[in-house]
């Protein structure tokens, strides 16, 4: 190569390092709204005397326009209805994760846990303007049961309507606990003069699915901008007084962009349900002042089930000694960094409702699960640098995990290091992939029973009630609601365990069940959390206040459009 | 040349065949559930667990549950009268969602493949026929490093440098919103200037390279120097000898580009928020989106097939050699 023409590949390179180096580089460019040359976010207005409401509250998310039914889950019309929007839900978590009622005015459960009495309001109109009744009430949970499927539903044998402003389920199963507590996200009123010709409710996309009665009215979808902007129904203010105007709701291509987007003052606060945003992101907002990370506890975990019936994981010695050889603090920091905790023998977070603290918590100690191994008689007899069974029979031992598009390298990555620690100890460990890049062959392994370790993960919605102990029970166990991934481990202690937690008829039963189940896993070792995490929903603090962080959910919510006012 | 444009066109016709066959296997058997979905993650497992019938019912009617072989009929049938379906993600016709996108997108690819194509054609020409002088030495450098370096490498530096750092451009997306006329044509030119800069870049960077190795190799040809000891000025002898068969090649490419013009930018597009085709053929993808993917997959293959074809026949037309049967391009 020329002499010219290496100078100016040099220079090229140089001028390419540098561009790397700015874009690597901390902090940002912009840490005040409306000083970029994109649009500023948001606006406020207040009357003298009152709170100063705000104009319009633009909320980033990652997940992109689809429908605009209420019956839709999908897209980010439907994941950001989990706060109440477009549709009432009948309750809502509280900060505790204690259901409040939010379309409803009051709610009460039984002795028996059969009957849920709810009284609500009369004044809510639905979006068209026909006023909400008793008559929509009754539909909605007979649509719920007959039309929809909802499990919450299946033992609603009655529905008494009390008056125009009350009506009271009955269950042939003391059922009611369990429906509040799952009603959280999906379950809302319909509008029965929509609803009750449509049997095919997924698939209904009539501009009339989008009507609710909701505090929040959609106006406008701008499909070339990702965008989609709600202005407030003041009679459909359920707790309160509305202090947000209007809403936009802008789509982003991803999470970097959505940081981008925050810290450049386009948008006042991400939402991304169940996805908070990775600690490896916090970098592009770490030096600006007018962004909080929206740091809490995460309620999800990202777990370990043993294969429980059959090989050395039958006992008790064995898996003890596999949790104590594992290095505990590089497993804690693969999926949360600096962030991660190393988790508690328990499994739940200390964020979920019920955590038990006095629980041991995972430790690595090599040289002590090498004597756990030795003295239960897992010995290398042959030499072959790995242990035999007590019989003196050879074993490998397999670990996989589920199948998880968006967390296949973590989950990867988790499964190398489960098998370092375990070849430590002596243990002709291998990570099989075939589960983690096939739906298929993860329905066929769990099936099977064919894993000695299985990696999954719990969600913040399922966390919210149903717990991380859900993925730990045995499918074929009636009624346990054990899946595709379950556990081999048909313990009856277990199964009654968790049984009880579904059967709760108040909050205090709960709680116990849930101290039970964490006391169980603690002595039985049937699986164990890789880790305990932080997790972010970033938003700015520059224009408004009244956020309320809430684990695991961030600071939209409910509540969040009754509590935030301009600054 | 009828005979030799009919043999092509036949096997071009053949060829989408066994892509839209390709096309139909190739989504089947990718891995993940369709129907979570179709339906959302939660709301899956809750009717897996709850009512595993009604999943079945939503398989039926997506025709999840049919044979391989009925599927592959319906399909067939379906593709010809153009029905594609519903798309899983939003319910809509899958057409409508595609002739969207493809909008999107052209308004990124035409304008690359005009200017990428007449600065390539320029810019080659100029440095292969001074081949070592002091153009040829900056620019070859420059348009060299940026034919190498990854779409997404170089997309993700602008974007942070011109976007984040110095919030010169929005982040992302295609329009701010709430806007109309003049403003919001404004708008998406704001929008689109990044991505379009660095597609035109990149396009003008490979056919930089293409004409200028064109033009270097044909200035040092016999027929050349015969074109100067004939006492032609160097003007005559570019443009009437060394543009003219330089060009055969280039057209060929540019057709190939054409045939691309639908498909050939999903990285850019997936990183600056472009919802173009590329995008969703990502995305149809990423959510086992079956009918999308398939009719992205076909759309983007079938307009391959017609660059080639295309390119045949130019070249054919232009090139006396073959015009005339003697020479097999």
């Amino acid at each position: 190569m020329k002499k010219p023409i290496k100078q100016t590949l040099c220079m090229l390179l140089a001028v390419f390092m540098c561009l790397s180096m700015a874009a690597c580089a901390g902090g940002t460019n912009n840490d005040g709204a409306g000083t970029s040359a994109s649009p500023s976010a948001g606006e406020s207005s207040a009357a003298p005397g009152e709170a100063k409401h705000v104009k319009n509250l633009i909320v980033g998310t990652s997940d992109q326009p689809a429908t605009t039914s209420i019956l839709s889950q999908t897209g980010s019309l439907g994941k950001f209805n989990y706060n109440s929007i477009t549709y009432a839900n009948l309750f809502y978590p509280d900060e505790n994760n204690d259901m409040q009622p939010y379309f409803l005015k009051s709610y009460s459960i039984s002795q028996d846990g059969k009957e849920l009495e709810m009284t609500f309001p009369t004044t809510a109109v639905w979006h068209d303007g026909v006023p909400v009744t008793a008559d929509d009430m009754v539909f909605t949970f007979q649509y719920m049961r007959d039309v929809m499927k909802s499990k919450a539903l299946r033992n609603l044998s009655d529905i008494k309507v009390n008056g125009k402003d009350s009506i009271t389920l009955v269950f042939s199963q003391p059922d009611a606990y369990f429906f509040v507590k799952n009603a959280t996200l999906t379950v809302f009123v319909l509008p029965k003069h929509i609803w009750e010709n449509v049997t095919d409710y997924a698939a209904y996309t009539g501009e009339d699915a989008a009507i609710g009665c909701g505090p929040y009215k959609l106006v406008k979808v701008d499909k070339d901008a990702g965008t989609m902007s709600f202005e407030a129904v003041p009679e459909n203010a359920y707790l309160g007084e509305l202090t947000v105007d209007s809403i936009t709701l802008k789509s982003y291509s991803s999470q970097d962009s959505l940081l981008m987007a925050l810290a450049n003052g386009e948008i006042d606060v991400i939402y991304d349900y169940a996805a908070p945003i990775s600690y490896t992101l916090l970098d592009v907002i770490a030096n600006n002042k007018n962004i909080d990370s929206g740091e809490s506890g995460y309620t999800g975990c990202n777990q370990v089930t043993f294969g429980m019936s059959k090989g050395p994981n039958t006992d008790h010695a064995f898996r003890e000694a596999a949790v104590k050889s594992l290095d505990w603090k590089l497993l804690s920091q693969l999926s949360n960094g600096s962030y991660g905790e190393i988790p508690g023998s328990g499994i739940l977070p200390s964020a979920c409702p019920g955590y038990d603290a006095s629980l041991w918590k995972m430790y690595q100690d090599t040289d002590e699960a090498n004597k756990i191994l030795d003295n239960a008689g897992y010995k290398d007899t042959d030499g072959d640098g790995f242990r035999e069974m007590p019989d003196g029979t050879k074993f490998t031992y397999k670990v996989a995990a589920q199948y998880a598009q968006k967390k296949q390298e973590l989950l990867n990555r988790i499964g190398e290091v489960l098998v370092s620690g375990l070849k430590n100890i002596g243990i002709n460990a291998y990570f099989d992939q075939a589960a983690l890049s096939s739906d298929e062959a993860n329905k066929s392994m769990v099936t099977n029973n064919d894993y000695d370790m299985f990696i999954g993960y719990t969600t913040t919605g399922v966390a919210t009630y149903r717990t991380a102990f859900w993925y730990f029970l045995n499918r074929e166990v009636a009624g346990s609601g054990g899946m595709d991934w379950g556990n081999s481990y048909n313990n009856e202690e277990l199964n009654k365990a968790y049984q009880s937690l579904m059967a709760a008829v108040n909050n205090d039963g709960y709680l116990k069940a849930v101290g039970d189940l964490q006391k169980l896993a603690s002595k039985d070792l049937f699986g164990f959390a890789v880790s305990w995490e932080k997790c972010f929903f970033p938003y700015r603090t520059d224009k408004y206040q009244g956020f309320k962080n809430y684990p695991s959910i961030g600071v939209v919510h409910a509540e969040t459009f009754y509590t935030i006012t301009a600054k | 040349m009828l005979k030799r444009i009919i043999k092509k066109s036949v096997i071009a016709i053949l060829t989408i065949y066994a892509i839209i066959t390709i096309s139909f296997l190739m989504v089947r058997f990718m891995p993940g559930d369709p129907l979570m979905h179709l339906v959302g993650q939660d709301r899956y497992y809750e009717l897996l667990q709850d009512s595993p019938a009604e999943l079945e019912r939503i398989a039926q009617r997506y025709g999840l549950n049919d044979t391989l072989w009925d599927q592959y009929i319906h399909y067939m049938q379906s593709t010809v009268t153009l029905d594609f379906g519903i798309a899983y993600s939003n319910n809509q016709p899958v057409l409508d969602n595609v002739l969207y996108r493809a909008g999107w997108t052209l308004l990124l690819s035409v304008p690359t493949f005009i200017i990428g194509g007449l600065l390539g054609a320029v810019l080659g020409t100029i440095a292969g026929w001074k081949l070592g002088g002091t153009f040829d030495k900056v620019l070859t450098p420059v348009l060299l490093f940026l034919n190498t370096v990854p779409a997404n490498c170089i997309g993700i530096l602008f974007l942070v440098v011109f976007a984040f750092k110095l919030g010169w451009f929005p982040v992302n997306g295609m329009t701010s919103g709430g806007l109309s006329g003049l403003s919001k044509t404004a708008d998406i030119l704001w929008h689109g200037a990044l991505p379009l800069t660095l597609l035109i870049l990149f396009r003008t960077a490979g056919n930089f390279l293409l004409m200028k190795s064109n033009v270097s190799q044909i200035r040092d040809e016999e027929f050349i120097t015969t074109a100067y000891s004939k006492g032609l000025s160097d003007n005559k002898v570019l443009f009437r000898h060394v543009v003219k068969n330089a060009t055969l090649p280039f057209v060929t490419s540019l057709c190939m580009q054409l045939g691309g013009l639908l498909s050939g930018s999903m990285l850019i597009e997936v990183i600056f928020g472009w919802k173009g085709m590329g995008e969703l053929f990502y995305s149809a993808v990423n959510t086992r989106d079956f009918p999308t993917a398939q009719l992205c997959f076909i759309i983007s293959a079938v307009c391959i097939v017609a660059g080639n074809l295309l390119s045949d026949i130019l070249i054919a037309a232009i090139d006396p050699r073959i015009k005339e049967g003697k020479f097999e391009y």
